[in-house]
């Protein structure tokens, strides 16, 4: 007999003669793992077992430990079959498809009669690490600097798509190997198409194509803005001519004015286009883990060649929602579901396992039930999330909205918690050490790591909906949100600093200039959008000062703005210059304000070409650099 | 106004310092702020922390002073790695490029060698008038080891010893061959030494020729970090006839015994060196600086034994402390004079907070601490109480300090005459090896009836022996050695005053003194930063300035919490993503 070896990261032990596997202890916020401590090495006679394979979807991410699509899709099988089933959840988050395999075949030991396979929205983010300019490697930039070199833009994309589908197949087919004849199911991921939006700056190295491009983009998302659809259609086109395709945010325009003409089959074509180009590990400012048509391809190739059972989440999904761009019913962001979502695709599974029931049967079925506060917690971990990885798009404010007030109607008691979040947030210090965190700790809406807690930044357009949301549902709470702001962030007349990650209004932001490398590791803040925006909080009671000290390439405006209105002009040039603003409490809001520097779409500075620099091992910008801020202090007059 | 940056980065342990008109006004390490140990990357954090001190920006600066010559650093690390001289592995630009682009620098950058940045941070910050130089350290550009003469406002290094022939990585090798880490395990190795007897000093001495004048040579083939991925090569493993140490395996007598050794070659050649450097200046005083000056053992044996009447040892010996040299230097050649003529004699360079922003602080945190604001008297009398009974305390006040020594501003404190203490604070406070000694503060009035100490020591840089009436285990090393750190009042009034009050209850007038940070963290810099290492150890009581924080007050979770908070590794990628360390990204 072999010697029983580790499955992930449970080990093997012997407990009353009998051998089982035992994980580590769970920690107090969580982690990657399923929660199940013990796992009994051999099968109760009688008993069916699945092992569950898959990433944080698969995971049950926001709604874990509480609910996961493992526990879910054994109950469903319990319920319908004849025979009883047990499924062993060895999904986790941050999953690789390396990790994976290992897994699989280390669960082999468990003698499991099917096998699950959950995954693929992780690859564009994690399989391709070396075919990134963000790598620390110098020699994996080297590498990278000269396929660019050698073909463009294009050929990056290109040689990070053949990556992937190598690494991809080769690790499926290690699978195949491994599992021999056991039967394996394997789901065709979907993700959130109709909310989801990506908003990238293009990678151009010319100048002038760059001005065009921010140009264009400018028109046509003002067209989209007053629903002129046609007029954004062809300047959406027209930018796609400039960015070859390599920008996932031109074809997000293109795919919102097709589905505002009722296009809806062509929007969709647009919106898989989005996520294709959206090759984070290759270009991309943040992507978020979504899998493309790539992913689906291998998938299927993979099946067919092993003849393993596949589900076609997308034509499911569409089917069942009677939409062909799927959003927010199945997913609490880009691509984790809802409850809704979990159910119906583990009753996919459980219709193909029992190959007697069709899957609408068993989607039918009453859904999973979980505590209210669970769900309203998951919901708000939701919001968390929209408001950390979803850039600043104009349905932003509606999915976040829709996050927080499900939380709200599933369990009102979640205020309480939506206000220690912020004062936690609000303290700078890290949470862990502020009483709102130890207070939510010991409630029944505990938020886990996965709800963000870990998390330095003000966070300010998560709290600034909050406190919008609160005014109607618990208007006391409500009033209590500036006060918490101006008690902790709140200018005085010492300057406080705001050219500082923490203040960023886009929590994006902060990972710039690449997403490798966080603000904090330059001094100053880059921008690569026509606008950089920060958190001012102070009382409407006086002026407030600031000093800004800028660069810009000169000759073009530059226009400070507070909460949208215009209080200075400075005039910058490529050097450091210093400027004293005093705005006026006239445009002030009590608590939180929106202080915007807005470039000329013009005025980007000159770099050194990306290309040139990575083929040199350096860090390299590969967008746009509109203006650089190393200081922005405020201070009350 | 002449306002000078001055910069150490890139390989490790980088820092930044702010010069105005000649006034040291900041000094940080990065390490302290991004809390990753040793941080080599550009300092943006000390960068920014410096000019807000000063109440600066970008746009007062004259220049940025970086501590190396890039150039000629790459011609030695391209013959180092085999490869042609135009090799562009190492691009001679990349220093200075990352320093423009990082800090957002767009004016001069002056650059100055490596050893002269060294000795100028110790001769200029002296207050010498002239003195002998030597610098000692693994290797910057070629030089490995430098003596110089100063006098007024001119460094001249007469002679240097080159690379590949270097004291620092003769003993980084024995280091890594003793399973710690090169470049920060090297104290380890000095404090391991006195459990040893040397009998490897034969076979150590086959490692180093030590030649007449300046000159060794080392004998490459022990060696393996010319070609090679490690320190040693096999044959240093067949001379000494065991295999190397495997990290955070057992210490055997052995491990002791090659320490020992080393330790007793190193001493033996440096002073033979700072001998002939006296003879050949003829100087009565003595600066060094480099990573070896931080060997506190050997700068005990050159201060008696050698014919220097005065030593200065700059504070920041290591590579983080060459930033003050290059700034230094940069001064000299911007207004053509020294920048002072003082010593300096503190380094509380680093940023502090007020009891009102660590009132601000605690708030939100829910913790009862006392508060002794406007009761400094009380403060002392409270914690020094507190000392006697054994209790252990963390203690945060005034400016950090600068260079790898906790001087009181950033220490844990605990009783000298507790029996146990060394044990207790190893192995439950500090996590740390348990044959680390721990040095005392002690008042510079009382030193002399402690220890065998002629002069102040208010950096802990020299080692001498212990000769108290009082049994003081917590601080004395196996030999019967200490490293004192000399306090007095004008330095640093509270704390000075805290060990007056433990001399008055206790008749000892010295505090057992250790950096504040468990093992593998840098020293803490902030508030927060002392709440959370409070928490990861098992200190008994935390004085944040005007506040004291018992233990049973800290949350009943927070160490369950901090189980996921802090990073298991301290923080660098390793060439894996970075995104997990700033996110909570679950995919």
């Amino acid at each position: 007999m072999t010697k029983p070896t580790p499955i992930s990261i449970w080990q093997p032990q012997t407990r009353n003669g009998k051998p089982i596997f035992v994980r580590p202890p769970v920690p107090a916020y969580g982690d990657h793992h399923a929660s199940r401590m013990e796992i009994p090495a051999d099968k109760t006679k009688g008993i069916r077992r699945v092992c569950f394979f898959g990433e944080s979807v698969a995971a049950g991410y926001l709604f874990a430990p509480h609910l996961t699509c493992a526990r879910v899709l054994e109950d469903q099988l319990n319920y319908m079959a004849d025979e009883p089933y047990e499924v062993i959840d060895f999904s986790r988050t941050n999953e690789t498809l390396g990790s994976m395999a290992e897994t699989v075949a280390a669960s082999l030991q468990l003698q499991p009669d099917i096998i699950v396979l959950y995954g693929g929205n992780n690859w564009n983010l994690l399989e391709t690490p070396r075919i990134s300019p963000y790598f620390p490697d110098p020699e994996a930039r080297k590498s990278f600097g000269a396929i660019w070199a050698e073909g463009g833009v294009t050929s990056v994309m290109e040689a990070a798509i053949h990556q992937q589908v190598l690494g991809a197949e080769a690790a499926l087919q290690v699978i195949a190997d491994t599992v021999g004849e056991l039967p394996v199911y394997v789901l065709l991921p979907e993700v959130n198409l109709a909310d989801w939006a990506a908003l990238q700056p293009p990678i151009l190295a010319d100048t002038a194509q760059r001005t065009r491009w921010y140009t264009l983009f400018e028109a046509a998302a003002t067209n989209l803005a007053a629903q002129n659809a046609r007029a954004c259609l062809d300047q959406a086109l027209k930018l796609l001519a400039v960015d070859e395709g390599t920008c996932p945010t031109t074809y997000r325009l293109i795919g919102d004015a097709w589905l505002l003409l009722g296009e809806s089959e062509k929007a969709l074509r647009a919106y898989r286009a989005e996520v294709d180009s959206e090759s984070y590990a290759s270009l991309c400012f943040l992507g978020s883990p979504r899998a493309g048509t790539l992913t689906r391809k291998v998938l299927t190739r993979m099946c067919r060649e092993n003849k393993w059972p596949l589900i076609d989440l997308p034509a499911i999904f569409a089917e069942h929602t009677g939409e062909a761009v799927t959003g927010r019913r199945l997913f609490l962001d880009y691509c984790h579901h809802t409850l809704e979502g979990i159910h119906l695709a583990m009753a996919t599974v459980t219709a193909m396992i029992l190959d007697d029931s069709p899957w609408f049967t068993i989607a039918s079925a009453p859904m999973p039930e979980i505590p209210p506060e669970i769900e309203a917690v998951t919901w708000l971990g939701a919001a968390v999330h929209t408001a950390h990885r979803l850039p600043d798009v104009p349905r932003r404010k509606e999915l976040l909205d829709h996050a927080l007030i499900n939380a709200l109607q599933t369990s009102f008691g979640i205020t309480e918690t939506m206000v220690d979040l912020v004062e936690a947030r609000a303290t700078g210090l890290p949470a862990v050490l502020t009483e709102a965190q130890e207070r939510n700790f010991q409630g029944p809406y505990r938020l886990l790591m996965q709800h963000g807690w870990k998390y330095n930044h003000l966070d300010i357009v998560l709290i600034e909906r909050i406190a919008a949301l609160l005014k109607d549902a618990a208007p006391a709470l409500a009033e209590r949100i500036p006060n918490i702001l101006l008690h902790h962030r709140g200018l005085g007349s010492e300057p406080e600093e705001l050219a500082h990650p923490f203040y960023l209004w886009e929590p994006l932001m902060q990972f710039y200039p690449e997403i490798m490398q966080s603000a904090r590791e330059t001094t100053c803040i880059r921008c690569p959008w026509p606008r950089t925006s920060f958190a001012l909080i102070c009382p409407t009671t006086r002026d407030v000062n600031l000093k800004l000290v800028a660069r810009q390439s000169a000759g073009f405006p530059t226009d400070v703005r507070v909460n949208g209105h215009s209080v200075a002009t400075p005039e910058l040039c490529e050097s450091w210059t210093r400027h004293r603003i005093r705005v006026p409490r006239c445009v002030l809001n009590h608590g939180i304000n929106k202080l915007t520097i807005v470039w000329s779409p013009k005025s980007m500075l000159n770099t050194e070409p990306p290309e040139e620099r990575l083929q040199k091992g350096d860090e390299a910008h590969l967008h746009p650099i509109f203006g650089e801020i190393f200081s922005l202090t405020a201070r009350l007059d | 106004m002449v306002c000078i940056v001055g910069l150490s980065a890139f390989y490790h342990d980088a820092s930044c310092c702010l010069m105005v008109d000649g006034n040291l006004v900041a000094a940080a390490q990065e390490e302290r702020f991004t809390r990753v140990k040793n941080d080599p990357r550009t300092p943006v954090n000390a960068f920014r922390y410096c000019l807000e001190e000063a109440g600066l920006d970008i746009t007062d600066i004259d220049c940025l002073a970086y501590y190396e010559s890039p150039g000629l650093k790459t011609e030695r690390q391209r013959h180092a790695a085999g490869v042609a001289d135009d090799d562009s592995s190492f691009d001679p630009q990349r220093p200075v490029r990352a320093i423009r682009e990082k800090l957002g620098w767009r004016g001069p950058v002056r650059t100055y060698e490596h050893h002269r940045s060294h000795a100028a941070s110790a001769y200029f910050f002296s207050g010498f008038q002239d003195a002998a130089l030597l610098t000692v350290d693994g290797v910057g550009e070629w030089a490995t080891t430098s003596y110089g003469y100063g006098g007024g406002s001119e460094i001249d290094l007469f002679a240097e010893v080159r690379f590949p022939h270097s004291l620092g990585l003769l003993y980084a090798a024995v280091t890594a061959f003793l399973g710690f880490k090169v470049n920060s395990g090297e104290y380890k190795v000095m404090g391991l030494a006195p459990y040893g007897d040397p009998k490897y000093t034969a076979r150590i001495r086959r490692l180093v020729e030590n030649k007449d004048a300046g000159d060794y040579h080392l004998n490459m083939e022990y060696f393996d970090y010319v070609r090679g991925d490690r320190m040693y090569s096999d044959a240093l493993i067949e001379l000494l006839g065991c295999p190397p140490r495997e990290p955070e395996s057992e210490i055997l007598p052995v491990h002791t015994h090659i320490a020992a050794s080393m330790q007793q070659v190193l001493e033996e050649i440096l002073l033979q060196k700072a001998n002939w450097l006296a003879e050949k200046t003829g100087a009565g005083n003595l600066c060094m600086a480099g990573g070896v000056a931080l060997n506190c053992v050997a700068n005990g044996r050159i201060r008696r034994e050698t014919p220097f009447r005065e030593l200065f040892i700059q504070p920041a010996a290591g590579d983080a402390g060459a930033c003050l040299g290059a700034a230094a230097l940069a001064h000299i050649d911007i207004t053509g004079k020294r920048h002072s003529e003082t010593a300096l004699d503190a380094v509380y360079l680093g940023p502090a907070w007020s009891g009102d922003r660590i009132e601000h602080l605690l708030v939100p945190t829910g913790i009862p601490a006392h508060d002794f604001r406007n009761r400094e008297a009380d403060l002392i009398a409270f914690v020094a109480e507190r000392l006697v009974k054994q209790q252990t305390v963390g203690w945060f006040h005034g400016r950090m300090e600068f260079g790898p020594r906790a001087l009181g501003a950033r220490s844990i404190l605990a009783n000298p005459l507790d029996p146990n203490i060394r044990d207790r604070l190893n192995k439950v406070v500090k996590k740390r090896e348990s044959f680390r000694p721990f040095a005392p503060s002690v008042l510079l009035d009382h030193a002399g009836e402690h220890f065998q100490l002629e002069q102040a020591s208010p950096f802990m840089l020299e080692t001498c022996r212990v000769r108290s009436a009082l049994k003081l285990p917590g601080i004395t090393h196996i030999n019967g050695s200490a490293r004192p750190q000399t306090v007095t009042a004008p330095q640093n009034p509270r704390y000075a005053a805290l060990i007056a009050a433990f001399q008055a209850r206790t008749g000892c007038p010295l505090l057992v003194n250790t950096s504040f940070n468990v093992r593998g963290e840098p020293i803490v810099c902030s508030p927060a930063d002392a709440l959370l290492c409070m928490a990861n150890s098992e200190l008994d009581l935390l004085v944040l300035e005007d506040f004291v924080i018992e233990r049973h007050m800290l949350p009943a979770h927070l160490e369950a919490l901090l189980e996921v908070w802090l990073p298991a590794d301290g923080g660098l990628s390793g060439g894996k993503s970075a995104v997990s360390e700033h996110l909570y990204t679950f995919v």
